[in-house]
């Protein structure tokens, strides 16, 4: 398997056991997904490779493979505001007004959450101690973050859904594994004197002292 | 009155008659609004839809949404809500009269629209939970 299939799903590995709960991972693009099965997804895929030519990777065993994982933030979210007054009878006009003012608008939401969901993703995977994402080291060089880019909300929808969207870039060295050769026919070659009628073998002496 | 009141006139009427939920409206003093304030009967809805739609965001990925919405004749309500204000709007999530009315909010994530032209103003519902 070439390393970049290892490096893309190690890193979705990482992202998964270090979410603490706090988002969800799916390490592909799915063709579409709904606004209310999720509230906070990260998906990481391999997005792009950069192979520089070299004759060690023409003519050699080795390829040098620059790697570009794109990782996708989605969050969807509802407005925020204390709906027991709303739903109490007894409550006066007065306090159901203040409740309806101190509202927390779902876009103002949105916008914190995708904030923290990458502050989260980027503490994990450029943490010193996550450098080769539990691989072996030197398994892959240089990962590293070089942007990031917050999309405008969705103009529609329920819930507020608000998505953005990083490059995360390494480099390794993929291996050519070569061609698995075939066995050829064997041959016995043991030497089999079957019958010695003119002591053509001689016999065995004895060294003179 | 001309066609264009005519026109105004039977568009509540007609669709109410035969498309009306009834709904709640609370406005942003904590008024609610439970009754047509012309005539004065349950306050419904002229029409409200509760399509799924599929939107491409700039990642080209597509994400299906809800999107309830509710149209209210403008006569209906004493008082009209206008883009920027926070409503609370108690909408069924079924298509039956006798359903269950559940909490959606109006705020600025999703300003109103409708206008003059036809009388009635158009509301899109978000979800709220409890803060």
């Amino acid at each position: 398997m070439m390393k970049f299939r290892e490096i893309k799903a190690a890193y979705t590995t990482l992202l998964d056991s270090q979410s603490s709960g706090n988002f969800d991972v799916i390490g592909y693009q799915r063709q579409s997904k709904s606004s209310n099965e999720f509230s906070k997804l990260v998906t990481p895929y391999y997005y792009s490779g950069d192979f520089p030519k070299s004759s060690t990777g023409i003519y050699g065993s080795n390829v040098e493979h620059n790697v570009t994982l794109m990782v996708e933030l989605s969050v969807s979210v509802k407005a925020q505001m204390d709906l027991t007054v709303i739903n109490d009878p007894s409550a006066t006009s007065t306090e159901r007004a203040a409740a309806i003012t101190a509202m927390q608008d779902g876009a103002a939401l949105a916008d914190q959450a995708l904030d923290e969901l990458f502050d989260l993703v980027f503490q994990i995977t450029m943490d010193p101690r996550n450098a080769y994402f539990g691989l072996s080291g030197n398994y892959f060089a240089d990962r590293f973050i070089e942007n990031f880019q917050k999309d405008s909300p969705l103009p529609q929808g329920e819930e507020v859904i608000l998505t953005g969207r990083f490059q995360l870039t390494c480099s390794c060295e993929e291996e050519l594994g070569g061609e698995t050769g075939t066995a050829g026919t064997a041959y016995d070659t043991t030497v089999n004197i079957e019958d010695d009628q003119g002591n053509n073998a001689g016999a065995s002496g004895t060294l003179g002292g | 009155m001309n066609l264009r009141e005519l026109a105004v006139k039977d568009m509540k009427s007609q669709n109410v008659k035969d498309w009306g939920l009834p709904i709640e409206l609370m406005d942003p003093d904590g008024t609610w609004y439970t009754t047509d304030n012309e005539t004065g009967e349950t306050l419904k809805a002229v029409q409200i839809l509760y399509d799924y739609r599929k939107l491409n965001p700039d990642t080209g990925e597509e994400i299906t949404v809800h999107e309830p919405i509710v149209t209210i004749a403008r006569s209906s309500l004493a008082r009209v809500p206008v883009p920027g204000e926070k409503w609370i709007v108690k909408m069924p999530t079924e298509t039956s009269e006798s359903a269950t009315l559940e909490t959606r909010v109006i705020n600025k994530a999703r300003s109103i629209e409708g206008g003059k032209s036809l009388g009635f103003v158009r509301l899109y519902p978000g979800s709220v939970e409890q803060s």
